[in-house]
Protein backbone atom coordinates (compact mmCIF):
# COMPACT_ATOMS: atom_id res chain seq x y z
CA UNK A 1 0.00 0.00 0.00
CA UNK A 2 1.07 3.56 -0.38
CA UNK A 3 2.72 5.73 2.17
CA UNK A 4 -0.14 8.01 3.00
CA UNK A 5 -0.53 9.20 6.50
CA UNK A 6 -4.20 8.47 6.99
CA UNK A 7 -4.64 10.68 10.04
CA UNK A 8 -3.26 13.66 8.21
CA UNK A 9 -5.21 12.70 5.11
CA UNK A 10 -8.47 12.45 7.00
CA UNK A 11 -7.92 15.71 8.83
CA UNK A 12 -7.20 17.44 5.53
CA UNK A 13 -10.34 15.99 3.93
CA UNK A 14 -12.26 17.06 7.02
CA UNK A 15 -10.98 20.59 6.64
CA UNK A 16 -12.09 20.67 3.02
CA UNK A 17 -15.53 19.31 3.71
CA UNK A 18 -16.20 21.75 6.53
CA UNK A 19 -14.25 24.69 5.17
CA UNK A 20 -15.79 27.52 3.15
CA UNK A 21 -17.35 25.99 0.04
CA UNK A 22 -15.54 27.02 -3.11
CA UNK A 23 -17.57 28.65 -5.83
CA UNK A 24 -18.10 26.15 -8.57
CA UNK A 25 -16.59 27.30 -11.84
CA UNK A 26 -18.33 27.09 -15.19
CA UNK A 27 -16.25 24.04 -15.99
CA UNK A 28 -17.48 22.24 -12.93
CA UNK A 29 -21.10 23.13 -13.74
CA UNK A 30 -20.85 21.53 -17.15
CA UNK A 31 -19.53 18.32 -15.68
CA UNK A 32 -21.95 15.48 -15.41
CA UNK A 33 -22.62 15.04 -11.72
CA UNK A 34 -21.09 11.79 -10.62
CA UNK A 35 -19.58 10.23 -7.56
CA UNK A 36 -16.18 10.69 -9.17
CA UNK A 37 -16.36 14.43 -9.76
CA UNK A 38 -17.92 14.96 -6.35
CA UNK A 39 -15.05 13.06 -4.79
CA UNK A 40 -12.50 15.05 -6.75
CA UNK A 41 -13.99 18.35 -5.63
CA UNK A 42 -14.16 17.19 -2.05
CA UNK A 43 -10.51 16.21 -2.05
CA UNK A 44 -9.12 19.28 -3.81
CA UNK A 45 -6.09 20.98 -2.26
CA UNK A 46 -6.90 24.08 -0.21
CA UNK A 47 -5.23 27.24 -1.57
CA UNK A 48 -2.79 27.38 1.34
CA UNK A 49 -1.67 23.76 0.90
CA UNK A 50 2.09 23.29 1.19
CA UNK A 51 3.28 19.91 -0.16
CA UNK A 52 6.70 20.39 1.46
CA UNK A 53 5.13 20.53 4.91
CA UNK A 54 2.91 17.52 4.25
CA UNK A 55 5.88 15.47 3.05
CA UNK A 56 7.97 16.48 6.06
CA UNK A 57 5.11 15.39 8.34
CA UNK A 58 4.76 12.07 6.54
CA UNK A 59 8.51 11.53 6.83
CA UNK A 60 8.23 11.70 10.59
CA UNK A 61 5.89 8.70 10.73
CA UNK A 62 5.92 4.94 10.29
CA UNK A 63 8.10 3.28 7.70
CA UNK A 64 9.30 6.56 6.17
CA UNK A 65 10.63 7.58 9.58
CA UNK A 66 12.45 4.26 9.98
CA UNK A 67 14.06 4.61 6.55
CA UNK A 68 14.66 8.35 6.99
CA UNK A 69 13.14 9.82 3.81
CA UNK A 70 13.03 13.62 3.62
CA UNK A 71 11.48 16.27 1.40
CA UNK A 72 13.74 17.47 -1.42
CA UNK A 73 11.55 19.28 -3.97
CA UNK A 74 8.30 19.26 -5.88
CA UNK A 75 6.44 20.75 -8.84
CA UNK A 76 3.35 20.09 -10.89
CA UNK A 77 3.08 16.33 -11.21
CA UNK A 78 6.47 15.55 -9.70
CA UNK A 79 8.07 15.14 -6.32
CA UNK A 80 11.62 14.59 -5.08
CA UNK A 81 12.60 12.96 -1.82
CA UNK A 82 15.99 12.40 -0.23
CA UNK A 83 17.23 9.26 1.49
CA UNK A 84 20.29 10.11 3.61
CA UNK A 85 22.84 7.29 3.88
CA UNK A 86 22.56 5.18 7.01
CA UNK A 87 24.54 2.18 8.21
CA UNK A 88 21.31 0.66 9.51
CA UNK A 89 20.08 0.27 5.92
CA UNK A 90 23.02 -1.48 4.30
CA UNK A 91 22.78 -4.94 2.81
CA UNK A 92 26.35 -5.97 3.57
CA UNK A 93 28.57 -4.48 6.27
CA UNK A 94 31.79 -5.09 4.33
CA UNK A 95 30.77 -3.18 1.20
CA UNK A 96 28.55 -0.64 2.96
CA UNK A 97 26.16 -0.75 0.00
CA UNK A 98 22.60 0.37 0.68
CA UNK A 99 19.98 -2.41 0.52
CA UNK A 100 17.54 -2.14 -2.37
CA UNK A 101 14.49 -2.17 -0.07
CA UNK A 102 14.91 1.43 1.18
CA UNK A 103 15.35 2.64 -2.42
CA UNK A 104 12.11 0.87 -3.33
CA UNK A 105 10.37 2.64 -0.41
CA UNK A 106 11.83 6.00 -1.47
CA UNK A 107 10.53 5.55 -5.02
CA UNK A 108 7.15 4.28 -3.85
CA UNK A 109 6.69 7.40 -1.74
CA UNK A 110 8.01 9.85 -4.36
CA UNK A 111 5.85 8.41 -7.14
CA UNK A 112 2.70 8.17 -5.01
CA UNK A 113 3.05 11.81 -3.95
CA UNK A 114 3.54 12.85 -7.57
CA UNK A 115 -0.03 11.67 -8.25
CA UNK A 116 -1.45 14.11 -5.69
CA UNK A 117 0.66 16.85 -7.23
CA UNK A 118 -0.60 15.91 -10.70
CA UNK A 119 -4.31 15.84 -9.83
CA UNK A 120 -4.30 18.55 -7.18
CA UNK A 121 -6.42 16.30 -4.99
CA UNK A 122 -5.92 13.92 -2.08
CA UNK A 123 -7.62 10.91 -3.55
CA UNK A 124 -6.92 7.74 -1.59
CA UNK A 125 -4.79 5.44 -3.67
CA UNK A 126 -2.92 2.16 -3.45
CA UNK A 127 0.05 0.78 -5.37
CA UNK A 128 -1.01 -1.74 -8.00
CA UNK A 129 2.47 -2.56 -9.19
CA UNK A 130 5.90 -1.03 -9.17
CA UNK A 131 8.89 -2.18 -11.16
CA UNK A 132 12.37 -1.01 -10.30
CA UNK A 133 15.51 -1.47 -12.37
CA UNK A 134 18.72 -1.19 -10.39
CA UNK A 135 21.24 0.33 -12.81
CA UNK A 136 24.09 0.33 -10.30
CA UNK A 137 24.49 0.42 -6.53
CA UNK A 138 24.38 3.76 -4.71
CA UNK A 139 27.82 4.84 -3.52
CA UNK A 140 28.21 4.23 0.22
CA UNK A 141 27.86 7.48 2.16
CA UNK A 142 25.89 9.27 -0.54
CA UNK A 143 22.35 10.57 -0.11
CA UNK A 144 19.98 9.07 -2.67
CA UNK A 145 17.53 11.42 -4.37
CA UNK A 146 14.32 9.87 -5.68
CA UNK A 147 12.39 11.66 -8.43
CA UNK A 148 8.78 10.53 -8.97
CA UNK A 149 6.57 11.71 -11.79
CA UNK A 150 2.93 11.06 -12.61
CA UNK A 151 2.57 11.27 -16.40
CA UNK A 152 -1.03 10.14 -16.89
CA UNK A 153 -4.20 9.61 -14.90
CA UNK A 154 -7.51 8.03 -15.77
CA UNK A 155 -10.63 7.73 -13.59
CA UNK A 156 -9.21 4.78 -11.72
CA UNK A 157 -5.50 4.45 -12.57
CA UNK A 158 -2.45 6.70 -12.22
CA UNK A 159 0.63 5.94 -14.32
CA UNK A 160 3.98 6.86 -12.85
CA UNK A 161 7.68 6.71 -13.59
CA UNK A 162 10.76 7.89 -11.81
CA UNK A 163 14.46 7.61 -11.25
CA UNK A 164 16.97 7.82 -8.44
CA UNK A 165 20.51 9.17 -8.34
CA UNK A 166 23.20 9.57 -5.70
CA UNK A 167 24.50 13.03 -6.51
CA UNK A 168 24.56 13.40 -10.29
CA UNK A 169 21.09 13.45 -11.89
CA UNK A 170 22.68 12.44 -15.20
CA UNK A 171 23.94 9.19 -13.70
CA UNK A 172 20.85 7.45 -12.31
CA UNK A 173 21.17 4.46 -10.01
CA UNK A 174 17.61 3.21 -10.59
CA UNK A 175 14.55 3.64 -12.79
CA UNK A 176 10.97 2.83 -11.83
CA UNK A 177 7.65 2.47 -13.61
CA UNK A 178 4.32 1.50 -12.18
CA UNK A 179 0.63 2.07 -11.62
CA UNK A 180 -1.58 3.06 -8.72
CA UNK A 181 -5.34 2.78 -8.48
CA UNK A 182 -7.72 5.16 -6.79
CA UNK A 183 -9.31 3.10 -4.06
CA UNK A 184 -12.44 5.27 -3.80
CA UNK A 185 -13.13 5.84 -7.51
CA UNK A 186 -16.61 5.05 -8.78
CA UNK B 1 26.67 -13.79 5.48
CA UNK B 2 22.99 -14.47 5.42
CA UNK B 3 21.05 -11.79 3.60
CA UNK B 4 18.32 -11.89 6.18
CA UNK B 5 20.81 -10.86 8.87
CA UNK B 6 21.97 -7.75 7.05
CA UNK B 7 21.74 -4.48 8.98
CA UNK B 8 18.73 -3.62 6.82
CA UNK B 9 17.02 -6.92 7.76
CA UNK B 10 17.72 -6.23 11.43
CA UNK B 11 16.38 -2.69 11.15
CA UNK B 12 13.20 -4.12 9.64
CA UNK B 13 12.87 -6.78 12.36
CA UNK B 14 12.94 -9.74 9.95
CA UNK B 15 12.98 -13.23 11.49
CA UNK B 16 14.06 -16.43 9.75
CA UNK B 17 11.70 -19.38 10.09
CA UNK B 18 10.96 -22.76 8.46
CA UNK B 19 7.59 -23.96 7.24
CA UNK B 20 6.32 -27.55 7.69
CA UNK B 21 8.21 -28.60 4.54
CA UNK B 22 11.45 -27.10 5.80
CA UNK B 23 11.31 -24.20 3.38
CA UNK B 24 12.80 -20.89 4.37
CA UNK B 25 10.24 -18.30 5.45
CA UNK B 26 10.91 -14.76 6.64
CA UNK B 27 8.49 -13.19 9.09
CA UNK B 28 8.07 -9.43 9.38
CA UNK B 29 6.31 -8.61 12.66
CA UNK B 30 4.05 -5.57 12.50
CA UNK B 31 5.54 -2.45 14.05
CA UNK B 32 5.33 1.30 13.61
CA UNK B 33 8.49 1.05 11.53
CA UNK B 34 6.76 -0.87 8.72
CA UNK B 35 3.56 1.15 8.75
CA UNK B 36 2.40 3.10 5.72
CA UNK B 37 -0.98 4.69 6.12
CA UNK B 38 -2.28 3.92 9.62
CA UNK B 39 -3.43 0.35 9.96
CA UNK B 40 -1.55 -0.92 6.91
CA UNK B 41 1.94 -2.15 6.09
CA UNK B 42 3.95 0.10 3.76
CA UNK B 43 4.35 -1.16 0.18
CA UNK B 44 8.06 -0.42 0.38
CA UNK B 45 8.40 -2.60 3.49
CA UNK B 46 6.62 -5.44 1.67
CA UNK B 47 8.94 -5.05 -1.32
CA UNK B 48 11.93 -5.10 1.03
CA UNK B 49 10.62 -8.32 2.61
CA UNK B 50 10.05 -9.94 -0.79
CA UNK B 51 13.54 -9.00 -1.97
CA UNK B 52 15.13 -10.26 1.23
CA UNK B 53 13.42 -13.68 1.09
CA UNK B 54 14.41 -13.95 -2.58
CA UNK B 55 18.10 -13.31 -1.86
CA UNK B 56 18.07 -15.56 1.23
CA UNK B 57 16.43 -18.43 -0.68
CA UNK B 58 18.91 -18.00 -3.52
CA UNK B 59 21.84 -17.87 -1.13
CA UNK B 60 20.66 -21.13 0.45
CA UNK B 61 20.23 -22.82 -2.95
CA UNK B 62 23.75 -21.83 -3.99
CA UNK B 63 25.20 -23.53 -0.92
CA UNK B 64 28.25 -22.80 1.17
CA UNK B 65 30.84 -23.46 -1.55
CA UNK B 66 29.36 -21.24 -4.22
CA UNK B 67 29.34 -17.62 -3.06
CA UNK B 68 28.89 -15.31 -6.07
CA UNK B 69 28.06 -11.67 -5.43
CA UNK B 70 24.28 -11.38 -5.78
CA UNK B 71 23.45 -8.21 -7.71
CA UNK B 72 19.81 -7.15 -8.01
CA UNK B 73 18.81 -6.37 -11.61
CA UNK B 74 15.14 -5.62 -11.20
CA UNK B 75 12.12 -6.21 -9.03
CA UNK B 76 8.47 -6.05 -10.09
CA UNK B 77 6.18 -5.95 -7.09
CA UNK B 78 2.43 -6.44 -7.41
CA UNK B 79 0.13 -5.58 -4.55
CA UNK B 80 -3.01 -7.67 -4.20
CA UNK B 81 -4.48 -6.86 -0.82
CA UNK B 82 -3.91 -4.34 1.92
CA UNK B 83 -1.54 -5.85 4.47
CA UNK B 84 -2.97 -5.11 7.92
CA UNK B 85 -1.54 -4.85 11.44
CA UNK B 86 -0.22 -8.39 11.83
CA UNK B 87 2.88 -10.38 11.00
CA UNK B 88 3.59 -10.75 7.29
CA UNK B 89 5.34 -13.89 6.00
CA UNK B 90 7.21 -14.40 2.77
CA UNK B 91 8.71 -17.29 0.86
CA UNK B 92 10.39 -17.51 -2.50
CA UNK B 93 10.66 -19.98 -5.35
CA UNK B 94 13.65 -20.01 -7.64
CA UNK B 95 12.20 -20.44 -11.12
CA UNK B 96 15.58 -20.76 -12.76
CA UNK B 97 19.10 -20.76 -11.38
CA UNK B 98 21.59 -20.20 -14.17
CA UNK B 99 25.29 -19.51 -14.18
CA UNK B 100 24.90 -15.75 -14.40
CA UNK B 101 21.20 -15.03 -13.93
CA UNK B 102 18.59 -16.26 -11.46
CA UNK B 103 14.84 -15.71 -11.77
CA UNK B 104 12.94 -15.76 -8.51
CA UNK B 105 9.31 -15.37 -7.53
CA UNK B 106 8.37 -14.34 -3.99
CA UNK B 107 5.02 -14.08 -2.28
CA UNK B 108 3.94 -12.45 0.97
CA UNK B 109 0.90 -13.36 3.01
CA UNK B 110 -0.53 -12.83 6.47
CA UNK B 111 -3.09 -15.24 7.93
CA UNK B 112 -3.68 -17.34 4.81
CA UNK B 113 -1.00 -18.29 2.30
CA UNK B 114 -3.73 -18.69 -0.33
CA UNK B 115 -4.56 -15.01 0.01
CA UNK B 116 -1.26 -13.30 -0.75
CA UNK B 117 -0.93 -9.60 0.01
CA UNK B 118 1.86 -9.04 -2.48
CA UNK B 119 4.15 -10.86 -4.85
CA UNK B 120 7.32 -10.00 -6.70
CA UNK B 121 9.29 -11.20 -9.65
CA UNK B 122 12.98 -10.71 -9.02
CA UNK B 123 15.85 -11.07 -11.47
CA UNK B 124 19.39 -11.09 -10.16
CA UNK B 125 22.85 -11.37 -11.58
CA UNK B 126 25.39 -13.77 -10.09
CA UNK B 127 28.83 -12.24 -10.27
CA UNK B 128 31.64 -14.77 -9.83
CA UNK B 129 34.36 -12.51 -11.24
CA UNK B 130 35.60 -11.62 -7.77
CA UNK B 131 35.97 -15.23 -6.71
Amino acid sequence: MTVLSRILFDSLCFTFTLGPKRKATGVLHRERPSKWSELRRMNEFPPEFDPARLIETMSRNGHNKLIGTRYHGHGEGWCELALPYSETLVTDIASGILASGPIFTLMDMATSLSIWLKTGTFQPQATLDLRIDYLRPARPGNTVIGHGECYHVTKSIAFIRGHAHDGDPDKPIAHVAGTYFFTASA
Amino acid sequence: MKTSFSPYAQTMGFEEQRDADGRLVIAMPYSDGVRGRPGFVHGGALAGLLETIAYATLSEALGEDDRPVIKPVNVTATYMRGAVEMTTYARATIERLGKRIANIEAIAWQDDINKPVAMAQINVMLDRSRG
